[in-house]
């Protein structure tokens, strides 16, 4: 009895686990060997689904990996640079406007998804009444409809702003971690405001900015309902990544064969992102 | 040394303001239309007034296929919420006393599990979870939903709820066993209140999630009846009928207040929390 406990104990989160991780997890690789479609019942089709998407079977898939590597790429610019930025910025000012401008920063990540994606459609709203062509006409400038522009530009944006908070909060806490001693040498030393932050504060906070790396971009890999929402992946396949591709796949086409292939495909890339990472920080830390 | 500081807050304090007054302005002027008659095309209210709040709580406004109360939907958005919170304060509170104080095989290769699921996000896993909630018929109903969000949030919850339960000196449960309580009412009647600030913490931040979900309601649920805040405000903004910005905006603040509030009210929570832990 004794030792049967602690399973009572752990019992609902396993189940959750099974239930959501592991049946789901072998589900997929099942599914991505059928044909399924709307009445979730399929037939046995091999590895037709995985040619499909490496042959030219599939004529957008190359266009949209290419999305993936530029979505990928800019999202995490963004969040990188701007929440360290914005971490080097506020922790360096006073602490009272410091951690102002700290929470203002929060609020990207305080507001429910559907909001958030709204605030940018209608920033980019190609009427009047958009954010932006009010800022145009205003200065006498003719307005113009952004989101068919510019899709790509905009769901970087937009996805890659709201990683801020989190990166900041992390990079600030770890860039007031520095021991004060350090930055004092380094100024006595003569470092300008510039040299302190790239050769001093940038290696000191390695870890959690590589943590963050890693972290950032499996979930902008698989992320997708902010561009669902704001976009939809359109003007036809103009800003759709993979990881949409699969929803859309799956659930507007109502491809559940396909569309599991392709989750699969994006779980191997995942698992080759993380490999790599690992390979290349544990090199760093080494150095 | 003391002017070149205010040199430095000078030049730090402009750049914030750049990078922030764009989002701010998203924020303002998101507010500003919720308190105003017609749409903006000026960053100045013109016409202030409250005509989209009152619309929201008596009829909503006339479009084809939308709902004509918000009351079902906020009732359905607190279900959800709620469930996600009960289910997810109960399964991480097990889970975290588990792997803090408890010894069991396999803990070790669940602690590794732990860390991977976190790095694999469900959603990847999406559509397996739609045929596996088919299987179950649990498709349409708000159960799926909880579930799906309570497995999304509960790694982080057992995480955080297993540093409470770490930061409590073993001492306490000792004498509390040696009077002979068992592991449950041990659980219950001594664990559990030392750890409630974590339980305040991890309670609130499943709420916010279940509150906030979109892609779970979206994909699972096909019922208007059932739809929530998210849902809602999404078929507003993505309807082919002329849109009512005033309202959309009014509906959007109406649904970030809640997390907000509840995200300013966690983090103090949190922090305190785990000070408080520190010190004993």
């Amino acid at each position: 009895m004794k030792r049967i406990i602690p399973y009572f104990f752990i019992l609902p989160l396993l189940l959750l686990i099974f239930l959501f991780y592991i049946i789901p997890a072998i589900s997929t690789v099942y599914i991505s060997a059928t044909d399924m479609g709307r009445s979730l019942k399929g037939n046995f089709v091999g590895i037709k689904n995985f040619t499909r998407i490496f042959s030219v079977e599939d004529p957008v898939i190359g266009r949209v990996l290419l999305n993936t590597l530029v979505y990928l790429s800019g999202a995490l610019i963004i969040t990188i640079i701007g929440g360290l930025i914005l971490a080097i910025a506020t922790t360096t000012l006073t602490n009272r406007w410091g951690s102002f401008f700290r929470i203002i920063w929060f609020l990207p990540r305080a507001t429910p998804p559907v909001v958030w994606a709204f605030l940018w459609i209608w920033a980019f709203d190609p009427s009047r009444y958009g954010l932006l062509n009010m800022i145009f006409n205003q200065i006498g400038l003719q307005g113009r409809s952004w989101l068919t522009l510019y899709p790509m530009a905009i769901v970087i944006l937009a996805n890659g702003i709201l990683g801020i908070p989190y990166t900041m909060t992390i990079l600030s806490a770890a860039l007031s971690n520095i021991p004060l001693e350090i930055l004092e040498a380094a100024k006595i030393d003569g470092a300008s405001g510039w040299k302190t932050a790239v050769k001093i504060k940038i290696p000191l906070v390695w870890w959690p900015l590589s943590f963050l790396i890693i972290w950032y971009t499996l979930s902008f890999l698989t992320s997708f309902q902010y561009i669902l929402m704001i976009t939809g992946g359109g003007p036809f396949y103009a800003s759709t990544p993979l990881a949409l591709y699969t929803y859309n796949k799956a659930f507007q086409n109502m491809e559940l064969g396909y569309g599991s292939a392709l989750a699969l495909v994006l779980i191997a890339l995942s698992v080759v992102i993380i490999l790599a990472f690992r390979k290349l920080l544990g090199v760093k830390r080494e150095a | 040394m003391v002017k070149s500081l205010k040199y430095k807050n000078i030049i730090f304090g402009s750049l914030l303001l750049l990078l922030t007054i764009p989002l701010m302005s998203l924020y303002v002027w998101l507010l500003f239309n919720s308190i105003n008659e017609k749409p903006l095309y000026s960053l100045i209210p013109k016409n202030p007034g409250f005509r989209s709040w009152i619309q929201l709580f008596s009829r909503l406004p006339e479009a084809s296929g939308m709902p004509t109360s918000i009351f079902p939907i906020i009732r359905n958005t607190i279900i959800i919420a709620g469930g996600v919170m009960l289910l997810d304060l109960f399964v991480c509170s097990l889970a975290g006393y588990s792997i803090s104080r408890l010894k069991f095989k396999g803990k070790d290769l669940l602690l590794s599990f732990l860390l991977i699921m976190k790095a694999f996000p469900l959603l990847i896993l999406l559509i397996a979870t739609y045929f596996v909630l088919f299987y179950l018929r649990l498709l349409n109903t708000f159960l799926s939903v909880i579930l799906a969000r309570t497995a999304m949030e509960l790694v982080m919850g057992t995480w955080i709820i297993k540093g409470f339960f770490d930061s409590i000196p073993r001492e306490i449960e000792e004498s509390a066993r040696i009077d002979g309580a068992s592991k449950f009412t041990l659980w219950r009647k001594i664990m559990i209140p030392l750890v409630k600030p974590g339980l305040v913490a991890v309670g609130v931040m499943a709420f916010i999630a279940g509150w906030s979900d979109f892609i779970f309601v979206y994909t699972f649920i096909f019922d208007q009846s059932k739809w929530t805040l998210s849902v809602f405000l999404y078929s507003l903004i993505s309807s082919q009928e002329s849109v009512d910005y005033n309202f959309l905006a009014t509906v959007s603040i109406f649904y970030m207040i809640p997390t907000l509030l509840l995200y300013s009210f966690a983090q103090k929570g949190l922090t305190k929390g785990t000070l408080g832990g520190g010190i004993k």
